[in-house]
C-alpha cells in the first residue's frame, strides 16, 4: 500500500517536474518553433535564409528588443506601460527639432538628450500610478493619449524629413564600424545590462518579489513604491532612447511615430514567456520572443503574404503563448494535488 | 509516517497523545514546552501608549533581552495591528517606541530592520514568504544589501548564507532551489524564521509562530525560541493558543478590542485569567 503511493507519487512529481522544466525553459520552445519555421520559410523562399536577410531582421527588430525588454521589467512588476509608443513618438520629434536646429551637435548629445527626455515622461506615469494608485494599465493608456496630444501640439502638425537630418545622425543607427549596426549592437548591449541588473542586482532582485507577491515585499522591508516607480522610468528612459534609433533609423520624426508600438512590445514580452500576472520573466526568452516576431513580419513578406495578414498573425501568436502557458500551469497544479 | 518514512501503526484506542507525539517526532517530548528560565536582561523595547486609529490604543509595555513576552487575546483584538505598528508596516499614529532607552519613529519595515526588530507573520502565504520565489531568495530578501556590494549581488555569499541558515533550522527540501511554495507548512515557516534570523535581529516578534504546523515542527519552534531568548533575544510571541502562552512567555499581556486589559507575570498566569481578560467585554455586554 505504502509502496505504491510513493510510486504513484514519484511519477506524478516527475511529470510535474517535466512540465515545470517545460515552463522554467520556455526559451527552448521558442527556439525550437523559430528553427521549424526558418525551414518551412527557406523551402518556399530560399532568399529568406541569406546573411542580408538576417541582417536585416536584426535591424529591424534592434528597437523591438530594447522596448520589449522595458515592457518586461514593467510586466515583471504586474504592471503594464501602454504608452511606450506615444514617449517614442514625443521625444522622437522634440530630438528631431532639437538636431535639425543644431545640425554640428554631437550625436550622443542627441542620445542623452532622448534618455533625459524620456525619463521625465516614463517618471510622470511611475508618479500617476505610485502616488495617485491609479492602476497601470488605466494611468498609461491616459498618458497614450496626453503624450501622442502633445507631439501634434509641439510639432503643429508638421514633420521633420531626412534632407532635415544631419547625416553623423542618420548613421548613428546604421553605421557598422564594428561590422554590426550600431542599432544592432546597442541593443545587445541594452540586453546584457538589462540581464545583469534583473538577476545580480538587488533592485533585479526587488522587482521579481513585488512582482511575485506584492503583498509580502513589504514585510520584508522592500520599498514597493519606489520599486514600481523605477520601472517605469526606465521604460521612458529605454523610450527615449529607442526614439533617437527610430529617428535615425527611418530618418523622419512624424506625428504618428511608432503608433500601434505598444502592442507590439507586450507581444514579444508575452510570447518570450512574461506571465501578465507578474513575477515570471527572462531576458533571453524575451529575447527570442522580438526574434520571433521580427522573422513572422520578414517571412510573411518574403513568402508575399499581405501585411494585414500580419497583424493577425502576431495576435494569433500571443493568444497561442498566453494559452499555452495557462493550459501548462493548471497541469502543473493538478499533478502536485 | 515520519520524515518519509514508515513508523509504526497502532490502533486508536491503544495509543496516547504523547505516544503519538513521540512516534512523530522521533523522541519523547518530556516537557512539550521546554522553555528554560532566563535572567531577563535591560528593557530593549519600550512601548508607551501606542495607538494607531481605528486599531488599538493605549498599548503600553516593556520587553526585556531574553524574555518571552506573550500577547493573548482574541483573534480581532488588535493583536497584530500592534505588531505590524512596531515593524512599521502599518505605522502608529500616536504613543512612543524605545529602543534601548532611545525614542525611535519607525514608519517602514525597512527602518525596523535596521533597528534590528524582526517580524515573522501570521499569514506566511500571504505575508512572511515569496511562495513562487526559492529557498535562497526568500531567506535573503530582508538582508539584499548585505549580500550586495554597491547594488551588485555576491552569489556566494548569498547562497552559502542561506545554505547555512536552512541548514541550521534543519529544513527539509531537495536543495536551496526549490520554490518555497513546494515545501510543506512547518518547512515554510522555517525558511521564514531562518531569513529573518540570518539578520541578526534583536528583537523578534513572532505572529503565530506554530500555526497550521505538524507537532515535531512546532517542538522544534519553541526549543528554538527558548534557545534564542537565553542567549539574550528579546522575543514577543502573539498565539492563540493558550497552552502556548502560558508554556512559552515570562509574562503574558492580554488585548481585548484594542485596548491592554491584562498583564500577568508567568506565576500569576492562568488559562481563566487569560479568559477572562480577553472576553471581558463580551461578559459585560451579554449583562447590559
Amino acid at each position: 500500500m505504502q509502496n505504491s503511493t510513493s510510486a504513484t507519487q514519484s511519477v506524478r512529481s516527475s511529470l510535474s517536474n517535466l512540465l515545470w522544466s517545460l515552463v522554467r525553459f520556455r526559451e527552448a520552445g521558442i527556439s525550437i518553433f523559430i528553427l521549424i519555421l526558418v525551414f518551412v520559410v527557406t523551402l518556399r523562399a530560399p532568399s529568406f535564409l541569406t546573411t542580408d536577410n538576417f541582417n536585416d531582421i536584426l535591424l529591424n527588430i534592434s528597437i523591438l528588443a530594447i522596448m520589449a525588454l522595458a515592457q518586461t521589467m514593467v510586466i515583471i512588476t504586474h504592471g503594464i506601460d501602454l504608452s511606450v509608443s506615444s514617449m517614442i513618438g514625443l521625444v522622437a520629434m522634440m530630438v528631431a527639432f532639437v538636431v535639425k536646429q543644431n545640425p554640428e551637435m554631437p550625436v550622443i548629445f542627441a542620445v542623452l538628450l532622448g534618455m533625459a527626455l524620456g525619463s521625465v515622461l516614463g517618471s510622470f506615469n511611475g508618479l500617476i500610478i505610485t502616488r495617485g494608485n491609479v492602476p497601470p494599465i488605466i494611468a498609461t493608456l491616459g498618458t497614450l493619449s496626453i503624450y501622442r496630444g502633445l507631439v501634434f501640439f509641439y510639432s503643429q502638425g508638421t514633420w521633420i524629413n531626412s534632407f532635415e537630418l544631419p547625416k553623423n545622425f542618420k548613421m548613428l543607427s546604421k553605421g557598422t564600424p564594428l561590422g554590426l549596426p550600431n542599432m544592432v549592437i546597442i541593443a545587445i548591449l541594452v540586453a546584457i545590462v538589462v540581464y545583469y541588473f534583473l538577476n545580480h542586482t538587488r533592485t533585479g532582485r526587488d522587482i521579481y518579489a513585488v512582482g511575485t507577491n506584492p503583498d509580502a515585499a513589504p514585510f520584508a522591508g522592500i520599498r514597493k513604491e519606489r520599486i514600481i516607480f523605477l520601472v517605469y522610468l526606465l521604460s521612458g528612459l529605454l523610450a527615449g532612447l529607442a526614439a533617437v534609433l527610430w529617428v535615425s533609423r527611418f530618418e523622419s520624426a512624424q506625428t504618428n511615430t511608432a503608433a500601434g508600438f505598444e502592442l507590439q512590445t507586450v507581444a514579444a514580452s508575452v510570447v518570450g514567456g512574461v506571465s501578465i500576472s507578474g513575477g515570471v520573466g527572462t531576458v533571453p526568452g524575451v529575447l527570442l520572443g522580438a526574434l520571433l516576431l521580427g522573422i513572422i513580419q520578414n517571412s510573411l513578406t518574403l513568402i508575399r503574404i499581405s501585411p494585414f495578414w500580419q497583424l493577425a498573425a502576431q495576435g494569433l501568436l500571443i493568444l497561442i503563448a498566453v494559452i499555452s502557458d495557462k493550459w501548462i500551469l493548471s497541469r502543473v497544479e493538478r499533478t502536485k494535488k | 509516517m515520519r520524515d518519509g518514512s514508515y513508523v509504526d501503526t497502532c490502533s486508536i484506542k491503544d495509543v496516547s497523545r504523547d505516544d503519538l507525539i513521540r512516534l512523530m517526532v522521533g523522541r519523547t517530548i518530556t516537557n512539550l514546552f521546554p522553555k528554560q528560565d532566563v535572567k531577563a536582561g535591560d528593557v530593549i523595547l519600550k512601548v508607551e501608549n501606542l495607538e494607531r486609529a481605528g486599531s488599538f490604543r493605549n498599548v503600553s509595555f516593556e520587553l526585556r533581552c531574553g524574555e518571552i513576552l506573550g500577547m493573548a487575546g482574541l483573534v480581532g483584538a488588535g493583536r497584530t495591528n500592534v505588531a505590524r505598528a512596531i515593524f512599521g508596516v502599518e505605522p502608529a499614529t500616536a504613543g512612543s517606541i524605545q529602543i534601548e532607552g532611545r525614542k525611535v519613529a519607525i514608519t517602514s519595515p525597512q527602518q525596523a530592520i535596521k533597528l534590528g526588530l524582526a517580524y515573522v507573520p501570521e499569514d506566511r502565504q500571504l505575508h512572511g514568504l515569496i511562495p513562487a520565489m526559492n529557498i535562497t531568495s526568500n531567506i535573503s530578501l530582508p538582508m539584499l544589501s548585505k549580500y550586495a556590494r554597491r547594488g551588485w549581488l555576491q552569489d556566494k555569499t548569498e547562497r552559502k548564507a542561506a545554505y547555512d541558515a536552512a541548514l541550521q533550522m534543519e529544513v527539509r527540501a531537495n536543495n536551496i532551489w526549490q520554490m518555497a511554495r513546494e515545501l510543506s507548512g512547518g518547512n515554510q515557516q522555517k525558511i521564514v524564521l531562518s531569513k529573518w534570523l540570518s539578520t541578526n535581529p534583536r528583537i523578534l516578534i513572532l505572529d503565530e509562530p506554530t500555526r497550521g504546523i505538524d507537532v515535531g515542527t512546532k517542538a522544534a519552534v519553541h526549543a528554538l525560541m527558548s534557545r534564542l531568548a537565553s542567549e539574550g533575544m528579546a522575543i514577543l510571541m502573539i498565539s492563540s493558543e493558550l497552552p502556548e502562552i502560558l508554556g512559552m512567555s515570562d509574562r503574558v499581556i492580554v488585548l481585548r478590542e484594542g485596548h491592554m486589559t491584562g498583564h500577568f507575570s508567568r506565576a500569576e498566569a492562568t488559562q481563566e485569567k487569560i479568559i477572562s481578560a480577553a472576553t471581558q467585554a463580551v461578559t459585560l455586554g451579554s449583562a447590559q
